[in-house]
């Protein structure tokens, strides 16, 4: 059994760019893992800066569109963990989400973190069925 | 659909009272992926307080009650994630971890994390084979 990476338009790239040791997207065994996907804008590849419902939404786009590069869809993700800098913004960061999960929703954790060196709030990793 | 939502007694209930966008058990391919669990009690759904071993107790109770509604059990964790608010609280959550895995134990990652906006200490989720 081996595994294969997915190329995810724009964003591996971007990964490349900045020389991080990571896949975006891997497939093995009938599923398929997503990194942590921060606020990344689909067009240019760069952090997206706003809010944090602006800052979920975009996590949330990207992390479709790896979905979508690795041929499968948000329908056939079986668990999600969201990792954020502020658990105050749950509520905030649920409206969000519940809009892009809106039933079947993957199992999920929320994971509150102490802060990346970069400038965003909040990343979203998922695994789901290929 | 390639995943299947499980239904779990008292937990679900609880999830969707909170009007949460999550199911508490999803499987899919073969696994069981339930989601982080903090110390519910599984008769009144109610949050359980008390110290950390108190609350370790509880969040693996939960967890070993959403495994048999997916109709696995904890022989068949192949992956535990403990979310922790407090890492000095390692041995402690450790001696009860370790009653409920006591052969054959999961692979396992302990996250120290900042906090939650409720009133708990501690989750812990899982990939059961189903």
């Amino acid at each position: 059994m081996t595994k294969e990476i997915v190329e995810v338009p724009v964003l591996s790239a971007a990964v490349r760019a900045l020389g991080v040791p990571l896949s975006l997207v891997t497939r093995a065994a009938g599923l398929v893992f997503v990194s942590g996907m921060p606020p990344l804008d689909l067009l240019t590849g760069k952090l997206v800066k706003g809010d944090i419902e602006v800052q979920t939404e975009a996590s949330l786009k990207a992390l479709k569109h790896c979905l979508e590069a690795a041929g499968t869809s948000l329908d056939n993700v079986v668990m999600v963990r969201i990792y954020a800098v502020n658990a105050g913004f749950y509520n905030a960061i649920n409206r969000v989400y519940a809009r892009h999960f809106p039933e079947n929703a993957p199992s999920r954790t929320f994971v509150p973190v102490a802060s990346w060196p970069m400038e965003f709030d909040i990343e979203i990793e998922c695994v789901a069925v290929a | 659909m390639k995943k299947q939502v499980i239904e779990v007694p008292v937990m679900s209930d609880k999830v969707r009272a909170l009007g949460l966008p999550c199911s508490t058990a999803v499987k899919a391919n073969g696994f069981v992926f339930i989601s982080a669990t903090p110390p519910v009690d599984m008769v009144t759904g109610e949050m359980v307080r008390g110290d950390i071993e108190v609350q370790t107790e509880a969040s693996l109770k939960a967890l070993k009650h959403c495994l048999e509604a997916a109709g696995t059990s904890l022989d068949n964790v192949v992956m535990v994630r403990i979310y922790a608010v407090n890492s000095g609280f390692y041995n402690a959550i450790n001696r009860v971890y370790a009653r409920y895995f006591s052969t054959n134990p999961p692979a396992r990652s302990f996250v120290p994390v900042a906090s939650w906006p409720m009133e708990f200490d501690i989750e812990i989720e899982c990939v059961a084979v189903a």
